[in-house]
């Protein structure tokens, strides 16, 4: 079987080609970065396996992700390369196309038309011709042009050798072809290449020795790297001028940016499209859906329950099918609808292209807490699922810029929680939990970027991080892109409650139906859990919730947040025969023995929010950051979990119990700390006039007085 | 190390920077100053070459990044980056 390398610049429409021609259904959008690993599949039979690889401009890496594709390119091997090109900025694309000649590959270039109406026309002859390359005009969404496309694949005829090359004739190369004197012509080309690009790492792979490198780039004209890059930009603005149409169309430009990206506007565009996000979600549609499916299970678990009452009587059969099965998993079924609401909106912001804006939109704040304004994509990918997000931080140029973005990840409220803050939430706060839920989404952002400004003044600091971020074009997405994101997401979502849930829940009720002794004991007294959560339950008396019961639900949410709630309904004794299987008032009924307040309450919920959200993300974190960061991450967000919590309920407490005239105490608190911490750091920064080392007690200050 | 060791203070004090170029004006790349090879090979790849035709679009609220026009399509720089950008208005 052969490799077919998939290559080309970012959102150029490369994974869309892949799912195109190997039938695969991975995840796309309307952003740089949305590949940040390579992919592979099989089509043509089996023949042939095609590489997808995350996007790149050149040869040369610039962030995590490019490196993952440039190494793929360079270790070679491949049969071919399908250089994908966006018609709409195809002098850009080509630059990639060019560099790929140069080192000698293999390549057929498909110019993508992504949009329907393009305002280019391409003569591929004529630019085939100029290029030396096989050229095929296709469109990866509507699969047209891919069997085209194929069959140049299978063609076994290698492109002319380093035709279009001679572009570069006008550069002087006399100066360094010395170096490598031991390689043959076309070698020697790639060497003066590669030295004129001054990629070190390329000489140190070729067994280069560090001298040897410093001594090639000291024979290079100063702007080696300029003068490569205009010859490649000269020779394309030729290409693009013989083979082209086109009209005056900027790409990625829209008037819809006037108000967007506009200084006063930005900032409310963007709460407003969140907010609306989240009321969707979680309260109109959201809570009709979500209501419409608890009814259904309600009326497809009831005969069910009821027969097996009859036959089994209520024993541990029953229970095990009732409390484990039945009633925690309808409770998280429950929820599908506003999990999967909330993917889909996060999907269509991706699509949309408005991402790339809001990057540009937060590129300012970001910066001051030591974030880049790409960091965004990551954390707002973190409301749908931290483990896939984590993994988008490769995005970041840097290795503390990333670092920090993986390890913020998982303070974003995932879709996983949605069920705690509706269950438990809705119970005490009624119609209010509206601000309750908004309330813990924007307190997981503030802690986030509080964690990211301590990091960056300590542990993780970064220098100035580069902010390069180009701009795609707004699109509206296809009803059939809507109805699979939709498909996708019910379908991992039902996966997952089947596997890892049903799984969990088995050995929750396990636990909380046997004492160590492995005798069956009814209603959790004296169970194996409850012996284990009523001996750390003391550890959370000071967040208002020693109950072990919630102390249980809170060690089985390692595993996956949702078991939270499952677990929750299982001790609880969810009479799931009756029609309160998914009632908030069951949480309600018990809540005297649960949480004493809604103090308490509300520190559980944000302890939910704040610690660690589920195993995947551990093991996503460990592969992304190493296992040193990850321990620290996880330590980190349970101890920001507890004294965030302690806080949260303290002050509540005193709300409860004196009513707003804390709320002013302690604005007045916050306020005499906050001029306190600008006193202290304008006597600081206040510089000497001597020196730039001390303060007040300047020895040179003192001589001259 | 990088294009020319020109003191980038003198060039600056009679050229004007992609960073403090008019918004939506038309402006020719004329040269480049002092920029981190990384940087510098980035900047090249995405087609800011010398004479080329650029235009500032948009910039942050903070003035820390901005939106320019280059080869038929717009790109986010960073302003600290776009400082070592010479530009002259056409």
């Amino acid at each position: 079987m052969e490799n077919i390398l998939l290559v080309g610049n970012p959102n150029s429409g490369k994974t869309t080609l892949f799912n195109s021609i190997t039938r695969a259904d991975e995840h796309v959008g309307n952003w740089h970065g949305v590949t940040v690993e390579d992919k592979r599949k099989t089509f043509d039979g089996g023949n042939f396996c095609l590489v997808d690889t995350p996007g790149i401009y050149s040869l040369s890496a610039f962030s995590f992700e490019e490196e993952v594709s440039i190494k793929i390119i360079e270790e070679g091997q491949y049969k071919k390369i399908i250089n994908i090109c966006d018609l709409n900025n195809l002098q850009r694309n080509l630059y990639l196309t060019l560099c790929l000649i140069e080192a000698g590959a293999d390549v057929v270039v498909a110019i993508n038309e992504i949009d329907k109406k393009s305002k280019y026309k391409v003569d591929t002859k004529k630019m085939s011709q100029l290029l030396g390359v096989d050229i095929c005009l296709i469109n990866a969404q509507k699969n047209i042009g891919t069997d085209d496309l194929i069959k140049k694949i299978k063609k076994n005829t290698k492109n002319t050798e380093n035709t279009a090359l001679y572009y570069l004739k006008n550069i002087d190369f006399s100066n360094i072809k010395k170096y490598f004197l031991n390689k043959n012509k076309n070698e020697i080309m790639q060497c003066c290449i590669k030295a004129f690009e001054r990629n070190r790492q390329y000489f140190l792979n070729a067994g280069f020795s560090d001298d040897e490198v410093e001594k090639l780039f000291t024979d290079l004209p100063e702007n080696s790297l300029q003068i490569i890059a205009e010859a490649r930009y000269n020779f394309l603005d030729e290409v693009i001028k013989a083979s082209t149409i086109k009209s005056e169309f900027v790409y990625g430009k829209s008037k819809l940016d006037k108000v967007l990206l506009n200084k006063y506007l930005a900032f409310p565009c963007f709460l407003a499209v969140l907010c609306l996000i989240f009321y969707l979600t979680f309260f109109s549609l959201g809570k009709f859906l979500s209501n419409g499916l608890s009814n259904l299970l309600n009326v497809m678990c009831s005969p069910l329950l009821n027969f097996l009452e009859v036959h089994t009587g209520r024993g541990f059969v029953y229970l095990l099918i009732s409390d484990a099965l039945l009633g925690g998993l309808a409770t998280l079924l429950s929820f599908l609808p506003q999990v999967v609401l909330l993917f889909f909106f996060l999907s269509l912001l991706e699509d949309s292209g408005y991402l790339s804006r809001v990057a540009f939109v937060f590129e300012d704040i970001f910066g001051l807490v030591g974030l880049s304004g790409k960091s965004v994509y990551t954390l707002l990918m973190g409301f749908g699922c931290s483990t896939s997000a984590i993994m988008t931080a490769r995005n970041m140029d840097n290795k503390n810029g990333k670092i920090k973005t993986a390890m913020l990840c998982p303070y974003m409220s995932c879709t996983a929680k949605i069920p705690i803050y509706t269950i438990v939430g809705g119970a005490f706060f009624g119609a209010k939990n509206i601000f309750v839920i908004l309330g813990l989404y924007f307190l997981g952002v503030i802690i986030a970027l509080i964690i990211s400004k301590i990091l960056d003044a300590t542990l993780l600091k970064s220098k100035e991080h580069t902010f390069i971020l180009e701009f795609p074009p707004y699109r509206a997405t296809s009803f059939k892109r809507v109805l699979k994101i939709l498909w996708k997401n019910v379908k991992s979502f039902i996966i997952k409650v089947g596997s890892v849930m049903i799984s969990m829940n088995i050995i929750v009720f396990i636990l909380s139906s046997f004492n160590f002794k492995f005798q069956f004991v009814e209603g959790g007294e004296g169970s194996i859990l409850q012996s284990i959560s009523k001996f750390i339950a003391p550890i959370f008396e000071p967040l208002g919730f020693n109950n072990w019961a919630i102390v249980s639900a809170l060690l089985a949410g390692f595993v996956a947040k949702e078991i939270v709630v499952s677990s929750i309904a299982m001790f609880n004794g969810i009479d799931a025969s009756a029609t309160r299987l998914i009632s908030e008032s069951i949480i309600l009924s018990s809540s005297v023995v649960y949480f004493s307040s809604k103090s308490s309450v509300l520190s559980f919920l944000v302890f939910c929010l704040l610690y660690t959200p589920c195993l995947a993300s551990i093991s996503m974190l460990s592969q992304e950051i190493g296992a040193k960061w990850t321990a620290f991450a996880v330590v980190l967000q349970l101890s920001v979990a507890y004294v965030v919590s302690f806080l949260i309920y303290n002050i509540s407490l005193l709300f409860e119990l004196f009513g707003g005239v804390v709320g002013i105490y302690i604005a007045v608190f916050i306020a005499i700390l906050l001029a306190f911490t600008c006193i202290i750091k304008k006597i600081l920064s206040k510089k000497c006039a001597f020196c730039d080392s001390c303060n007040k007690k300047c020895k040179k200050k003192r001589e001259k007085n | 190390m990088f294009f020319n060791f020109l003191d980038a203070r003198r060039i600056l004090f009679y050229m004007t920077t992609l960073d403090s170029a008019k918004l939506n004006k038309k402006y020719k790349i004329t040269k480049f100053l002092t920029l981190d090879e990384k940087l510098c090979r980035r900047i090249l790849e995405l087609g800011l070459t010398v004479g080329q035709t650029v235009k500032a679009l948009a910039e942050s609220s903070l003035k820390k990044v901005r939106l320019v026009e280059i080869r038929g399509y717009v790109v986010s720089i960073k302003t600290s980056i776009l400082k070592s950008i010479c530009v002259e208005e056409m």
